[in-house]
């Protein structure tokens, strides 16, 4: 278990990001789609590893716990990458 | 076990949570739901006795091939393995129970009560008429007749029950094979039959979450009017997907205990240890995981393209070559021993035969040029059945394998071999001319002339077949009354730790704690709890073990919930379908208040009397008015209640009971200690709580994903930057989304401090955190409330409007279930906190700890509906 410092300093990260996010909405993506695409995802993406990481605590947890967590996410991009390929 | 009635009490069955209990229940159910399905199969083989048949009409016809198919997959196949799996896992791995044994009870009473809403839905105007798989648009209401919507929903609705029991059933397994092993048993050494459950709970965990995915989207079409499978941008691939996903690994869910049992009973009556069982097992995990990413060889007949055809052409060619594996260990074995010819070998070997039959024609299917003939043929429908029905065969050599276990009786020798043999024959004799006319077209009930002699043939072999078992449940029966006694073993060769006991074992299953400590399966008495016995060992080598059991603890207990829990889910799923869509969720809504309510006087009962109680009962009161004004508001109160039909009183009666009955099992004191000296690899430092929820957040992941994924599908097909601006709404703001966001990662942080206030101890603070937690979670609806109105009713953007609307309302709405849920937990929460739980003790901090990992998923979840719902 972390401090609260620590946990506070996550949320402020965490909000901070969100911001970036929103404010991208509103700068880039007339512009550039799909790099806001990216960009965008690939925040959340670093988002939720923060909360898994430190908020759910899997970095202390056995690795194992994170593979049992992998094992949905893969899961989840076979079908819809596999599903929405199938389509082209 | 002071609190459980006896065996031959009525009552001893309905509040049991025992693993061998369960088990035994599972088995009476499974096999009455193989004769209901095997009563249908009879009708459809009559029916193909000739040509354009008469014994039923077009519609019955396609029902009854329907519901064969869907009981015998999920209703039989399955549950009859997990008879054996409830019974015999805790056993071959040394535990007392399962790790979660109220959760064991309550998936045997939902996929009871499943069944019987899918046998229920004949009456309220025809069950499912499209197949077992559902196919859409066959499967969405525009393409039901109209006599039969409310038993096609109550059909699926049936189905979401049975995927609840599933879900809830992996989660135990999972947790009890990897936490309570007995000391000194490692993973690799688990015997069989375990591993292959191990394997199976795996695959069901995420397979079935896909599945739940689907029959959530579907129900939804069929009760909110969504248009998920009718879309034109590929809604009825979406379904084909979405099942297949799950419908493929579910041959291995359903075929794998059957291969375990082979290897167990082939062992036995060959004399000798499985050829290869090392290569064995990793084939068998290779298969697992394979069995995610062949699915669309299911659908060469469809618009997937030719490379992706190409792909999964392969992938099906390479999950037969661990099958050659696994049945050439089996056959080595056999040769390399001597073999006894008894009853379960025969049926083993039966099974082995039919499957390799039916294995080697699959292979066909997986060659996309041939599939382009076989598929929709009778070819597919041998081939399943001698995969499936393969697993079925195995599965009664198992019931003859442990019936002396279970029963302490021995059945009958000859009578055993009769019915293998007319089985046998039975089987060939339905199944093999369905290869020779395999021409003959798939799901009707017409065929060439010249095919009838065939037809003939399987159905007189079918009737053999069935035949078959009356001699089977007339030796059972009649040898539970005989007095053919048997001790702990009447095999020679036996190798795993429930042939070491008495049988029937005891309920406290063993005579000490079991170990593998010294190489070999021992006894314990442990000192600390025996008082002082120094050396307590007892050797087993096959007999049975008599050690102090003076350090027994009664780890099981009688629970009247899960029976109570799962029959407010039957009343909902009998009921829901033939609500109009307008009504749906006032049930649902109504039931909140009551919930609130019984918070309040459960945990009086329970934890006495205190403030927070008289609130929750005071507050209930302006919660239900309001909730009422918000009826009156949407159908008039008296109009409305006037107005809604009786299915509609059912289902708040089924809500109802379902508020009551989750308080009830929340504030019930049921301890199950965890064991200590147990094999946990690969979870040594997790609790058994913690496990059974990250393994429960791993299915939700799938779930989630899969119905994120729905919607990426379609997006994809539609063009995906076209998406939004085709949407029928005027104005969508993002900032309602950031608002929501910035209270999720806030609640989610406020929940971490209640953990940490709770293991420091602090009352006050863990109080003010939960309730802050709470909070976010109340301004999250109120916002969410606020937008959907805004585009709901000020813009006229409904979930009907457009397949944008029907994936952002369900997909958002199906979140806000979850923050919704999530706050009936944390009101359970503040009140157990106020009455001295958590923060006075260090262990029961935890409980914050587990519930903050379902928050923290909810809010992950959001994390990716933000950007998909909002920004992009």
């Amino acid at each position: 278990m972390a401090s609260v410092k620590l946990y506070t300093i996550i949320f402020v990260a965490l909000a901070a990001i969100t911001t970036v996010q929103f404010t991208l909405e509103i700068v880039l993506i007339e512009e550039a789609y799909w790099l806001t695409f990216g960009i965008v995802m690939g925040l959340s993406t670093i988002k939720t590893l923060a909360v898994a990481g430190w908020y759910m605590h899997m970095l202390e947890e056995p690795r194992a716990i994170t593979y049992i967590a992998m094992a949905g996410v893969l899961g989840v991009i076979a079908l819809t990458a596999g599903a929405a390929y199938s389509m082209t | 076990m002071a609190d459980l009635p006896p065996r031959s009490s009525v009552k001893r069955w309905l509040v049991t949570t025992n693993h061998k209990d369960i088990g035994i229940l599972y088995l009476i159910t499974s096999i009455f739901f193989l004769v209901v399905a095997g009563v249908l199969a009879l009708l459809i083989r009559l029916q193909m006795l000739e040509s354009g048949g008469t014994i039923l009409g077009g519609a019955e016809y396609n029902q009854v091939v329907t519901a064969h198919g869907l009981l015998m997959v999920f209703w039989f196949l399955s549950p009859f393995a997990f008879a054996f799996a409830n019974y015999l896992v805790p056993l071959q791995i040394g535990a007392k129970d399962l790790a979660f044994p109220r959760l064991n009870a309550m998936s045997y009473w939902l996929y009871l009560f499943s069944g019987l809403a899918l046998i229920a839905s004949f009456f309220q105007g025809g069950t499912h008429e499209g197949g077992w798989t559902l196919y859409a648009p066959l499967n969405v209401p525009a393409f039901v007749p109209r006599v039969a919507e409310m038993g096609e929903t109550t059909a699926v609705i049936g189905l979401v029950l049975f995927v609840t029991s599933v879900t809830l059933g992996s989660v135990n397994f999972l947790t009890t094979i990897y936490r309570m092993r007995a000391e000194g048993l490692r993973m690799r050494d688990i015997p069989l039959f375990s591993m292959s459950i191990l394997l199976t709970v795996w695959m069901m965990l995420f397979a079935f979450a896909a599945l739940l995915a689907a029959t959530i989207l579907l129900s939804s079409d069929h009760l909110l009017a969504t248009q998920y499978f009718t879309d034109e941008h590929g809604g009825s691939m979406l379904w084909a997907h979405l099942f297949w996903f799950f419908g493929h690994p579910e041959v291995y869910i359903v075929f794998f205990p059957a291969l375990g049992a082979m290897a167990e009973i082939i062992q036995t009556f060959s004399g000798r240890r499985l050829v290869g069982r090392k290569w064995f097992i990793i084939a068998m995990a290779l298969v697992a995981v394979q069995s995610f990413i062949v699915w669309m060889h299911h659908m060469f007949l469809t618009s997937i393209n030719l490379p992706i055809k190409t792909i999964f052409m392969v992938t099906t060619v390479g999950i037969s070559l661990p099958f050659d594996l696994m049945v050439f260990a089996l056959i080595y074995t056999m040769i390399k021993g001597r073999i006894r010819w008894k009853t379960p070998f025969l049926f083993a070997l039966g099974a082995l035969l039919i499957f390799i039959l039916g294995g080697i024609t699959g292979v066909f299917l997986g060659a996309v040029a041939l599939d382009y003939q076989f598929r929709g043929s009778y070819w597919v429908v041998a081939h399943f059945h001698y995969v499936m029905a393969s697993g079925a065969v195995a599965l009664i050599g198992g019931l003859y394998y442990w019936y002396p276990k279970i029963t302490g009786k021995m059945y009958n020798e000859f009578l055993g071999k009769v019915h293998f043999v007319f089985a046998f024959i039975g089987f060939n004799m339905l199944y093999f001319p369905m290869f020779l006319v395999w021409e003959t077209p798939r799901r009707v009930f017409e065929f060439p002339e010249g095919f009838t002699l065939w037809h003939q043939v399987a159905t007189a072999g079918a009737f053999l077949f069935a035949a078959s078992f009356l001699i089977m449940f007339y030796n059972l029966f009649r040898s539970l009354y005989s007095d053919r006694t048997v001790d702990s073993s009447p095999w020679a060769y036996t190798g795993s730790a429930e042939w070491a006991i008495e049988s029937p074992p005891p309920e406290g299953n063993f005579p000490g704690r079991p170990s593998f400590a010294s190489g070999k399966l021992d006894f314990v008495s442990d000192p600390a709890t025996d008082g002082g016995v120094e050396d307590g060992h007892a050797a087993t080598d096959g007999g049975v073990a008599h050690a102090s059991t003076g350090h027994d603890v009664h780890m099981d207990h009688a629970s009247w919930w899960p029976l109570l829990v799962s029959l407010s889910g039957l009343l909902v799923a009998v009921g829901i379908g033939g609500i109009p869509a307008s009504y749906v969720l006032w049930p649902f809504a109504f039931a909140l208040p009551f919930f609130v309510a019984f918070l309040g006087i459960e945990g009086a009962r329970q934890d006495g009397r205190a403030r927070i109680h008289d609130l929750y009962v005071v507050l209930s009161v302006p919660f239900l008015l309001a909730l009422l004004g918000g009826f009156h508001f949407h159908h008039g109160l008296v109009d409305g209640f006037a107005g809604a039909n009786n299915t509609f009183y059912l289902t708040l009666v089924g809500a109802v009971l379902g508020a009551y009955t989750f308080a009830g099992i929340g504030y019930e004191k049921f301890n199950v200690p965890e064991p200590e000296l147990t094999e946990a690899w690969p979870f040594e430092n997790v609790t058994n709580t913690k496990l059974g929820m990250w393994t429960f957040l791993g299915s939700d992941i799938i779930l989630f994903g899969a119905l994120i994924g729905s919607m990426i599908f379609i997006r994809f097909q539609f063009g995906w930057t076209d998406w939004w601006p085709a949407a029928g709404y005027t104005d969508k703001a993002v900032w309602p989304g950031l608002v929501n966001t910035y209270v999720l990662l806030a609640s989610s942080f406020t929940i971490v401090l209640a953990y940490v206030y709770a293991k420091r101890g602090s009352r006050r603070k863990t109080l003010a955190f939960l309730s802050l937690t709470f909070a976010g979670a109340a301004v999250f609806l109120v916002n969410k409330a606020y937008e959907w109105n805004e585009l709901y009713i000020n813009q006229g953007w409904t979930h009907t409007s457009d397949i944008m609307g029907s994936t952002y309302y369900l997909t958002t709405g199906l979140h806000a279930a979850h923050v919704i849920v999530g706050m009936l937990i944390l009101l359970f929460l503040i009140a157990r906190a106020y009455t001295g739980a958590y923060w006075s003790d260090d262990e029961d901090a935890h409980t914050v700890e587990y519930f903050g990992l379902y928050w923290h998923f909810v809010d992950i979840v959001w994390l990716f509906l933000f950007p998909l719902f909002y920004i992009l």
